[in-house]
């Protein structure tokens, strides 16, 4: 039976179909790009398992085919055949392509994207996701810190309830709005609705081609506070003054964030210079004059465009800028990558499986060769 | 040996497809950290307004999405004056006077009608479109309201009142609409 698994598992037509498929992904992926923009596309085509063409037929998406061929190759190097000493570049180079969907997959689940925004003289230790919310409850209560309780972005989809006994509290999540229009409520609002949506309305807009211009925003329904705080509360992104309540005669305010990831380091901006092309606004090049703290020492680094900070499995890079009216802001672009040396090794693998392959066979060919001439 | 080796490569694939189920997390961080300092920073760029207020107006607190909030007294009670603020053109001039009208009991008005109504005035700001929202059934409420269409935002200037208390103001009002003027 396991020879038989073995046997389908390890099919090259497998890899030629998987390959085709690949092409034909990234074919539509591509032309998808330009409705839909970028974030949108590299979900639908590529970061899926399936996605449906038509709204009905199910078609494998690009994480599914990739698991495929990995599953594939990996099976592959069990054919009793391969194993002979003639055919090492062969094994040398299907581990190098399993090396490669292996480090494909780590990128995929472990590493992560976001961008830093600083103002100049600004410190910060943490990293905004570009596209993932987070939903926080922050007990502004206790005397030297504040405590947050964070609910990441899977439990945030429409219909979800979430029951976290530690608050007594019940939230309903009753609309997850991926870009938000505010207007002001023309009558006066149920009594169910609270602080914000007293006054305000939440209402869906069509959202922005490129995912990080959107505003997102939330609707939840809290219960378990007491019969004056429980109600429908609203929350967007970048929400200046937050709904707040008492829970066990703690104050606890609400914000719906971009999903933050703690790194143990701080990056303090001193400056952030542009230079501009003579007598145009187009930028010719930038860079941040940072102070990387880390266990209270301090160095002093420069980020230019291509010239990153790699620094504790982190890469920083010059991604933009924002023009202040009394001080600049940069934009970091965050990147944490487990990955990122699986393709250069794998690479260097594949490049000597194949030198291999070819000095193996080389004297055959050449001998060939003498004989037909 | 060789079949055990299959079924770790197998598991492991599967592994590397689970996902984490940590969804809830909870932390401590001291309140006088860089989360918390910075708070009110994490907009890159602060729109700043200026203004001259007559004496009389009171600003007071007012709602979160409000700039600011002010109380002008007239002799039976005070307006309410709001700023608000937003990014783009926030739906644009016709529906945001509709809505208005709504709140003094009107039925929208179409786009030719609110531009005949519609006043071009002058600001420090540039110009402005000035709307005088009156229900004639009703004298208990009435609208002014000025709207500035900015570069990459639109400013919201209202008055709440009695109609009473509208035609007291409104001078005032304007030489306030008039005043305003971005800061730095």
């Amino acid at each position: 039976m396991l020879d038989l698994i073995t046997k389908l598992l390890s099919s090259p037509r497998i890899f030629s179909y998987t390959v085709l498929w690949m092409i034909v992904l990234v074919f539509f992926g591509t032309l998808a790009q330009k409705d839909i923009g970028l974030y949108a596309s590299q979900m639908k085509y590529f970061s899926s398992y399936y996605f449906t063409v038509g709204g009905f037929i199910p078609v494998p998406g690009g994480r599914s085919v990739l698991l495929l061929m990995t599953i594939n190759l990996a099976f592959s190097l069990f054919k009793k055949n391969l194993w002979k000493m003639k055919k090492v570049g062969i094994i040398i180079v299907h581990v190098g392509g399993l090396l490669l969907l292996l480090g494909g997959g780590i990128t995929a689940q472990f590493s992560s994207e976001g961008n830093m925004v600083i103002s100049e003289g600004e410190t910060i230790n943490y990293v905004d996701d570009y596209f993932d919310m987070e939903l926080v409850f922050v007990n502004t209560s206790l005397q030297d810190s504040l405590e947050y309780t964070v609910f990441d972005e899977p439990l945030l989809e429409n219909g979800t309830k979430i029951i976290y006994d530690e608050l007594n509290l019940q939230i309903d999540i009753i609309d997850h709005i991926k870009n938000v229009r505010i207007e002001q409520r023309i009558s006066t609002a149920d009594t169910i609705y609270k602080g914000f949506l007293n006054e305000f309305i939440l209402l869906p807009k069509k959202p922005e081609k490129e995912a990080t211009q959107n505003r997102p925003g939330i609707v939840i329904k809290l219960s378990g506070l007491n019969n004056s705080q429980d109600g429908i509360y609203g929350i967007f992104l970048g929400q200046k003054t937050p709904d707040t309540f008492q829970i066990n005669g703690n104050l606890f305010f609400i914000e719906f964030r971009r999903k933050r990831t703690y790194i143990p380091f701080s990056i303090n901006l001193l400056d952030f210079e542009k230079v501009m092309h003579p007598g145009t606004n187009v930028a010719k090049s930038y860079s941040s004059e940072i102070n990387l703290i880390e266990d209270a020492i301090s160095r002093r680094i420069l980020i230019k465009m291509n010239e990153p900070l790699r620094h504790a499995g982190y890469t920083f890079y010059q991604a933009s800028f924002v023009d202040g009216l009394d001080k600049e802001t940069s934009v970091l672009a965050a990147v944490k990558n487990y990955g990122r040396l699986f393709p250069y090794i794998s690479s260097i693998i594949m490049s000597i499986g194949l030198l291999i392959h070819l000095l193996i066979h080389l004297p055959k060919m050449l001998e060939r060769r003498s004989n037909t001439i | 040996m060789y079949k055990r080796s299959r079924f770790l490569i197998g598991f492991s694939i599967f592994l590397l497809c689970c996902e984490s189920n940590e969804h809830i997390r909870k932390y401590r961080l001291p309140k006088n950290t860089m989360e918390g300092k910075n708070k009110s920073q994490k907009i890159p760029i602060e729109f700043q307004i200026g203004w001259i207020k007559p004496k009389s107006w009171k600003e007071v607190k007012g709602h979160a999405m409000r700039y600011a909030s002010f109380n002008a007294p007239y002799v039976d009670g005070n307006a309410d004056i709001s700023i608000t603020t937003f990014e783009g053109n926030s739906g644009g001039i016709v529906p945001n006077v509709n809505r208005w009208l709504g709140q003094i009991g009107i039925e929208p008005y179409s786009s030719d009608k609110i531009l005949n109504i519609e006043e071009k005035m002058k600001s420090k700001l540039g110009e402005y479109s000035y709307f005088k929202l009156i229900n004639e059934k009703n004298n208990e409420t009435a609208i002014l309201a000025a709207i500035f269409e900015l570069k990459n935002r639109t400013l919201f200037i209202k008055l709440s009142s009695t109609l009473k208390g509208l035609r007291s103001i409104e001078t005032e009002f304007i030489g306030f609409c008039s005043s305003i003027f971005i800061k730095g």
